[in-house]
C-alpha cells in the first residue's frame, strides 16, 4: 500500500542514552511512517514515548545531551546532520503541559503565534494570514486579543497547536497533548487535532495511554515498553491485545474488555471491537442473537 | 453512633471571592456516613471551592457547613485536622519530609498521639497504600504515583472521619488506579465517608456510591452513581461523558439489556446470562 516515495519519517536502529544514566532510554527502535498517516504511540511511563518524540525534531542529539545511535530520517533529512530550526519547521512538537509550550512573554494569542514566525523572518502580511489561519484550524478565532493565560487548558493547548501549525510542518508530533486537561478540554483538543489531520492531510504522531482515543483516531498503534517496541498494530490487532497492555500497566478499552471476557466464555466471534457501536453490533449478533 | 448521620451537611452556602465572582451558588447537600462520593464537573465548576468548605480551608460567604454534626465555623484547625483529612491534586503541595516514614508520622505526631499509636499508624497507612518497603526512602525518589499514594498515606495517618481526594487518579497507571480503588473500598468498610474529585468516570463509576455533579458553581444532579452516569440529558450539560460500558449500555437498551451498567464485569456477566438463556 505505501510506495517508498510516501514514506515522511523512517527511523533505524535509533537508541538514545542520557548523558549522565548508564541505562537506554531506547534501543533498537525501527519503525517507518507515511504520508498522511495517523500513527499512535503507546507505552508505560519509562517506556521512552518522550525520548522518541525528542529524537523525531532533532532536540536529540543536538540539544539534549547523550549517546545516540542508529538514525532518524524525516522527508529525506538525517536528524544528525541537520541543524534543529530546521527540523523544527519539519516536524511540529506539542508537549503535554500547554504552559511548557507558551512563551511566557506574549500578552495575546495573537502575539504568541506570531513569535515563532517573527523568528523565521516571514514577512508581515504572510504572517497575519498564517495568524488567521492557524487560529481558525483549532477554534481560537476571536480569540486574538486575549491574554494567554488567562485561557482554560484546554484553550491553551489548542493554542500550543496554533503556534506549531503556523510553522507550516510535515508532520505533528502530540506528547500526550490531552493529559492535563479536563473532560472538556479533551474533547476540544482532540477535535482540533483530528480537524487538522484532515484538513491539511499531516502527518500525525499522537502519543497517549488512553486505548479509546488511539483506537478513534490512529490507523497504526505502536507499543513502547523499556525503550523498545513490543508491536506494531492495526487497530484490530490493538483491540485484542487486552492481556499484553493490562500487563504493560495500560488500561484497554472497556469494549475490549468485554469481548476477551466474552471471547473466553465462547460468546464471540470474529474481530474485537474498535468502538462501542462496533461492540453493539457484535454483541447483538454473537450473543443476543437479534 | 446514628448510622444514618449526615457526615457533612451543607446549608445553603454561598461562597464569592474578593474579586466579586460567585462561585458557588446556594448548594444544599448532605452526604451520609460511609459513602464513596465523587464530585464532577468541568474545570472551574466550583469542585474544589466546595471541598475546601469542607475541611475549612475556604470560609462560606453565607450559608452553613457541618461535618459529623459540628458547625465548621465554631471549630479550630487542630479539631478539624481529626475530622477531615485533605489530600490535594499535587503532590509537591504536600510533602517536605526527608524519608516516607518521617512524612507519614508528620500529622499524628501533631495531633499529640503516643509513640506506640504513630508507629500504628505509620505502619498501617503505608501498608495500605503499597509503601512499606520504601520507608526510609526520600520522597522525592518516588515515582509521581507513589509520591501521591504517599500524600493519601500521611492524611489517613490522621485517622480522619472525612477524606477528601482531589484528583487521585491523575498520573496513576492501571496498577495504581486498582490500588486506589482498593484503598477506597477498605476505607469505605471502615466507615471512613470519602469525597472524590476525578475525571476519570471509569473510575467514578467504578468506586463511587454516589455523584454529585457540578456546573458553574451549582449541583445539577445528586444520586447514585448509577443513575447519575447513565442520565446523558443532565450529563449534557457538563461535557462529562459516561464510561464506554454505558454508552454501550444505553445503546443496547432497546435489546433488553440494562441501560445503566456501569463496570465491565457487570456488563459481561450481563451478556453471559443473556447468552445462557437464549
Amino acid at each position: 500500500m505505501h510506495g517508498t516515495t510516501s514514506e515522511v519519517v523512517a527511523v533505524s536502529d535509533l537508541a538514545f542514552r542520557y548523558l549522565s544514566r548508564s541505562d537506554w532510554a531506547l534501543n533498537g527502535i525501527r519503525f517507518r511512517a507515511f504520508e498522511k498517516e495517523f500513527l499512535g504511540i503507546t507505552g508505560p511511563s519509562g517506556a521512552g514515548k518522550t525520548t522518541l518524540c525528542l529524537s523525531l525534531n532533532g532536540l536529540i542529539p543536538h540539544v539534549i545531551e547523550g549517546t545516540m545511535k542508529g538514525a532518524v530520517v524525516v522527508r529525506g533529512l538525517d536528524t544528525q546532520r541537520t541543524d534543529v530550526s530546521q527540523m523544527s519547521n519539519i516536524v511540529g512538537l506539542v508537549f503535554q503541559d500547554p504552559r511548557s509550550q507558551l512563551t511566557g512573554s506574549a500578552m495575546t494569542v495573537e502575539e504568541e503565534v506570531a513569535f515563532g514566525l517573527q523568528n523565521m523572518s516571514v514577512p508581515r502580511d504572510v504572517m497575519r494570514d498564517r495568524i488567521r489561519e492557524a487560529l481558525d484550524a483549532v477554534g481560537l478565532t476571536g480569540f486574538e486579543m486575549r491574554a494567554p493565560f488567562e485561557l482554560s487548558g484546554g484553550e491553551q493547548q489548542r493554542l500550543s497547536l496554533a503556534t506549531v501549525l503556523a510553522m507550516r510542518p510535515h508532520i505533528i508530533v502530540l506528547d500526550e497533548p490531552t493529559e492535563m486537561l479536563d473532560p472538556e478540554g479533551q474533547v476540544e483538543v482532540m477535535r482540533a487535532i483530528r480537524f487538522i489531520h484532515q484538513m491539511y492531510n499531516m502527518t500525525t504522531l499522537l502519543v497517549s495511554n488512553q486505548s479509546e482515543v488511539l483506537l478513534e483516531n490512529a490507523n497504526r498503534i505502536i507499543i513502547l515498553d523499556k525503550g523498545r517496541i513490543v508491536s506494531e498494530n492495526t487497530r484490530q490487532e490493538f483491540s485484542r491485545k487486552v492481556k499484553s497492555l493490562q500487563n504493560l500497566g495500560i488500561k484497554p478499552t472497556q469494549v475490549s474488555q468485554i469481548a476477551s471476557i466474552l471471547d473466553a466464555s465462547g460468546l464471540w466471534q470474529g474481530d474485537y471491537p474498535i468502538n462501542e457501536t462496533d461492540a453493539a453490533e457484535a454483541i447483538r449478533r454473537c450473543v443476543l442473537r437479534s | 453512633m446514628n448510622e444514618a448521620q449526615s457526615a457533612i451537611s451543607i446549608e445553603k452556602l454561598v461562597h464569592r471571592y474578593p474579586n466579586g465572582h460567585e462561585a458557588l451558588h446556594d448548594i444544599d447537600l448532605e452526604i451520609s456516613n460511609g459513602k464513596v462520593v465523587a464530585l464532577v464537573g468541568k474545570n472551574g465548576a466550583g469542585k474544589t471551592t466546595l471541598a475546601k468548605h469542607i475541611n475549612a480551608l475556604l470560609r462560606p460567604t453565607s450559608g452553613t457547613v457541618r461535618v459529623m454534626g459540628v458547625d465548621t465555623s465554631s471549630m479550630t484547625a487542630s479539631e478539624m485536622a481529626r475530622k477531615v483529612g485533605y489530600v490535594f491534586q499535587n503532590p509537591e503541595d504536600q510533602l517536605f519530609e526527608s524519608s516516607v516514614q518521617d512524612e507519614v508520622a508528620f500529622g499524628p505526631k501533631n495531633l499529640g498521639m503516643n509513640r506506640e499509636d504513630i508507629k500504628n499508624q505509620v505502619t498501617k497507612a503505608l501498608s495500605l497504600v503499597g509503601l512499606s518497603s520504601l520507608t526510609s526512602e526520600h520522597p522525592y525518589n518516588l515515582t509521581y504515583g507513589q509520591r501521591k499514594m504517599l500524600c493519601i498515606a500521611s492524611i489517613l495517618a490522621m485517622r480522619p472521619d472525612i477524606l477528601i481526594l482531589d484528583e487521585p487518579n491523575a498520573g496513576q497507571d492501571y496498577f495504581g488506579l486498582s490500588r486506589l480503588g482498593t484503598i477506597l473500598e477498605q476505607l469505605s468498610r471502615d466507615d471512613k465517608t470519602i469525597l472524590l474529585i476525578s475525571h476519570d468516570m471509569d473510575f467514578v463509576a467504578t468506586y463511587s456510591d454516589e455523584i454529585t455533579l457540578m456546573h458553574g458553581g451549582k449541583v445539577v444532579a445528586y444520586g447514585p452513581t448509577r443513575s447519575v452516569l447513565s442520565d446523558l440529558s443532565t450529563l449534557g450539560l457538563t461535557a462529562v461523558r459516561p464510561p464506554q460500558v454505558t454508552r454501550l449500555a444505553i445503546r443496547l437498551s432497546n435489546d433488553r439489556i440494562r441501560h445503566d451498567i456501569m463496570t465491565v464485569d457487570e456488563m459481561a456477566e450481563t451478556l453471559i446470562n443473556c447468552a445462557r438463556q437464549a
